[in-house]
């Protein structure tokens, strides 16, 4: 996708103002802890998402980005907050620049501006996984397999899996739910039905048998099939059809009440006590109860976040992505008091069911002749009702179980007390009415039958259009578990052969069967890995901390991989290998110089040796800076060759030439200790690691000419008359810029060596300035795509060769 | 560039065209939700379904 070119970063993070040179390669950004690194990685991540992840997302408390982005001294003016990016497009090899202020952070502007160039910008802008920090690798490698998962998914960009899955899923629950109820409701008026018709079964010839009975002692004709409910009725008027009471019918929906009220409380007795213990833990844990609370509360929340303002407590987030995975999280930690949750919602829906059943018979007693339902019993059971429809509507949720534990306890649902005495009454009433004609007796059997057979086709209906909805959405479901099963694992195993592959490039001398595992399971995925032949077991179990940060970093590399195959072109490494030693960190090189040729990477260290092995080790052109201070007023100090000899020059036109000085002087102190020890310069020791430029200045210069004084004899030697003319035209520069050099000495003694710049001019100390570029430029390679420093190898004993990087110079300096 | 994501609901939406039982109603309709412009959400879901299956029987 891209590359980088060069980053300036204005008031950001620790950094008042600094350019770096990346030219699309990889760079070494390296410093002490506290001289602003990470400054600059926030300031890339910005640049391209528009966020700093580290400010942002899960668990960050009180700090974000808009707020704490900005350098702390334009904190309430973040229009000074500026990054710009000079951007290399891959595909395209075009390059862009990419200006993103702390003011507005979701906005960029993009130069030249182009629908093509903005697609790609915005497609970066959705991998924030390009930066890798140490806290990423811990959430790879040394944690808790459901954390695990949620990384690798974030890094894989699955978190679209994860909610389609989870959508699917409820989707399916709630139909199935639905489906349920619906067959419910479908028993529930076949019941009345089949009590009605007297037979044991309801099935079609027992139906026309019945009504065909009672339509020939009407003098009607028969049935031959029940197409719909108004044929069981055809050819009564509606003066027959007005008496709606049947003598038999009523008395056996009395007694079937009467039986259901009396055995509802023993027949959900299990289901109750599951209930009350699930509670009562629920009561005495009250940690449990909170995070049964939250998980609640906080799956309302997700349903109705719809801007980066959290809908539970109107917290303003930097952008809505980073709210949903705060809350996500929140409700991943209460997983064991979910599953308590979720058992004391199955157990509801089965007494929500039976309260519906029991509302069932309460309705058919209602609808008897007032007449024969006493005042008491019709109160009774309306109060009753009432109250059985809040229970159902309780029982859904688990405060309104919460509420409801006392009466689980004492038997559910709470039975009116009077009520077996009054429909004992009831059915006196009913038997004692005087029997209906027979004729009467038949037509209100068949009306009855006819309006009950109607509610068993219509429950019929919905009760077969809820199945097959549900049974569409369980494909749904299970299908797209498949699938994604199938696609994951097909990921995983690629991705721990890679991974495996990696370490093993690592650590392969000592252990070269290591094997990585990875199981997807649900919500987890378990991580295992081989030690030495004894077996498999967490990564964090008996492997170093160095090896787990290399697992940490392989895997993210293997992960990389799979999200942008083919387009892994840039990545930042955020201090990320400092547990493990310089052996397999320079092996850990190899892997990215052998594996990863084609991708830019940003590496920060605090450790100046490994910064250093990373320049020797990779064989591909690379820049870098070191920090050597940091202060709020400064930001960081630094070192960026390209940028020392800019100061300089607008120091020197603003004719300060002790700021001018100041810089030169530190910049040659830094550079000349790599120097010195590039070129095994014989430098006198000391004890405490210090030296100053005049310590090193000389020992270098004498080194080098020397090193082209061994080159030239052993070119001789070897009769190379190629490397003789190079030799040639080396100490040919060499002393031109020495003689320029010593031309200028007296004031290079008085301004670097003594620091008395008092006494030179600003015309004066640009002749300095020349002659000392004019020096350096003669110890590093003159191809400008290499310009690297030349060195000596090997480092210690006789030195053999002095080379560059890139191959241009490469002298022998052994003779015969 | 495709993410592992679309590749997977490619394989998904193949695969639920194979099923005998899915009408391509319900199919396109549950496309519109997972890469089109419409919100996925188990509402929106059940919504899907109950429309499809309602059109289906009239």
């Amino acid at each position: 996708m891209i590359k980088l070119n060069s980053i300036a970063i204005h008031e950001m993070r620790g950094i008042r103002t600094i350019l770096l040179p990346f030219n699309a390669r990889s760079f070494v950004i390296s410093g002490d802890n506290g001289t602003g690194k990470s400054g600059v990685v926030d300031a890339i991540e910005f640049g391209l998402t528009g966020d700093i992840s580290r400010l942002s997302g899960r668990a960050r408390g009180n700090v974000s980005t808009k707020a704490h982005g900005p350098h702390v001294t334009h904190r309430s003016t973040p229009e000074f907050s500026e990054v710009t990016l000079e951007v290399l497009l891959t595909d395209s090899n075009a390059v862009v620049t990419l200006s993103r202020n702390m003011k507005s952070p979701g906005q960029y502007k993009l130069d030249p501006d182009t629908p093509y160039n903005r697609g790609i910008i915005d497609e970066v802008g959705l991998h924030p996984e390009i930066v890798l920090s140490r806290r990423e690798i811990i959430d790879l490698i040394i944690t808790q397999a459901t954390d695990r998962s949620v990384a690798v998914q974030t890094l894989l960009k699955l978190d679209g899996i994860d909610k389609t899955r989870k959508a699917l899923g409820t989707a399916s629950t709630k139909l199935k739910d639905e489906a349920e109820t619906a067959s419910s409701t479908l028993n529930t008026r076949t019941g009345e039905l089949i009590r009605h018709l007297g037979i044991e079964k309801l099935d079609g010839a027992s139906v026309i048998a019945f009504v065909n009975e009672k339509r020939a002692s009407l003098g009607l004709g028969p049935l031959d099939s029940l197409t719909d409910s108004a044929s069981i009725t055809d050819g009564l008027d509606d003066a027959a059809l007005s008496d709606t009471f049947n003598k038999e019918s009523a008395l056996k929906d009395i007694d079937a009440a009467q039986v259901f009220f009396s055995t509802c409380v023993s027949t959900n007795e299990k289901t109750c006590e599951s209930l009350v213990i699930d509670l009562c833990e629920i009561e005495e844990n009250p940690s449990l109860l909170d995070l049964i609370d939250t998980a609640e509360l906080v799956t309302m929340g997700i349903e109705l976040v719809d801007s980066p303002e959290c809908p539970l407590c109107d917290l303003a987030w930097d952008d809505i992505d980073a709210l949903k995975e705060h809350l996500d999280e929140k409700l991943r930690n209460s997983a064991s008091a979910v599953a308590i949750a979720e058992r004391l919602i199955a157990n509801g829906k089965i007494l929500a069911g039976a309260a519906r059943k029991t509302q069932s018979h309460t309705a058919s007693i209602e609808g008897l002749p007032s007449e024969l339902v006493s005042s008491n019993l019709a109160q009774s059971l309306k109060d009753w009702d009432a109250e059985l429809e809040i229970f159902i509507s309780d029982a859904a949720s688990l405060s309104g179980l919460r509420k409801m534990q006392t009466q689980f306890s004492t038997g559910w649902p709470t039975i009116p007390p009077d009520l077996s005495t009054l429909i004992l009454a009831l059915r006196s009433a009913a038997d004692a009415k005087t029997d209906q004609s027979a004729p009467a007796a038949a037509a209100s059997a068949l009306g009855i039958a006819g309006e009950r057979f109607a509610g068993v086709k219509k429950a019929e209906s919905s009760s077969a259009t809820a199945t097959k909805a549900a049974d569409i959405a369980k494909v749904l479901h299970e299908t797209y578990l498949i699938v994604s099963a199938n696609v994951l694992e097909s990921i995983y195993e690629v991705v721990q052969q890679d991974f495996s592959k990696f370490y093993k490039m690592i650590n392969g001398e000592d252990e070269e069967g290591f094997k990585a595992s990875f199981k997807q399971d649900g919500g987890k995925l378990e991580l295992e890995v081989e030690f030495y032949g004894e077996g498999t077991f967490p990564p964090n179990a008996y492997h170093s901390e160095g090896h787990q940060d290399g697992m940490g970093v392989c895997l993210y590399l293997a992960l990389m991989r799979q999200l942008l195959p083919n387009h892994f072109d840039f990545a930042v490494l955020d201090d990320v290998v400092m547990s493990i030693d310089a052996g397999h960190r320079k092996r850990f090189l190899r892997l990215l110089q052998s594996e990863f040729t084609n991708t830019q990477f940003i590496i920060t260290t605090h450790d100046r040796f490994w910064a250093k092995q990373i320049f020797n080790v990779l064989d591909k052109p690379i820049g870098g800076v070191i920090f050597t201070g940091w202060s709020v007023e400064t930001g960081p100090i630094h070192h960026a060759d390209d940028e020392v000899w800019m100061r300089v020059d607008e120091d020197l036109a603003k004719n300060d030439v002790s700021s001018a000085a100041q810089k030169l002087r530190t910049y040659l102190e830094f550079l000349c200790s790599e120097l010195a020890d590039n070129l095994g310069a014989e430098v006198k020791y000391s004890a405490d690691g210090s030296y100053e430029l005049g310590d090193l200045w000389s020992p270098i210069v004498s080194r080098y000419g020397r090193l082209l004084g061994l080159g030239a004899k052993s070119a001789a030697a070897f009769d190379r008359s190629d490397l003789a003319e190079l030799v040639k035209d080396r100490k040919s520069n060499w002393s031109v810029a020495m003689t320029r050099y010593g031309d200028e000495n007296w004031v290079i003694n008085k301004v670097l060596h003594h620091n008395e710049w008092a006494n030179a001019t600003a015309e004066e100390f640009r002749e300095v300035v020349d002659s000392v570029k004019a020096v350096l430029s003669e110890l590093r390679c003159h191809n400008s795509k290499c310009e690297s420093w030349l060195e000596v190898s090997p480092r210690r004993g006789e030195s053999h060769s002095l080379a560059c990087r890139c191959g241009s110079v490469s002298l022998n300096l052994l003779t015969k | 560039m495709g993410s592992i994501e679309d590749g997977l609901n490619d394989v998904y939406f193949d695969r639920l065209a194979q099923e005998e039982s899915m009408d391509e109603r319900i199919i396109a309709a549950l496309q519109k939700l997972l890469i089109g412009a419409d919100t996925l959400t188990p509402v929106s879901i059940v919504k899907a379904i109950k429309e499809n299956l309602s059109e289906a029987a009239s």
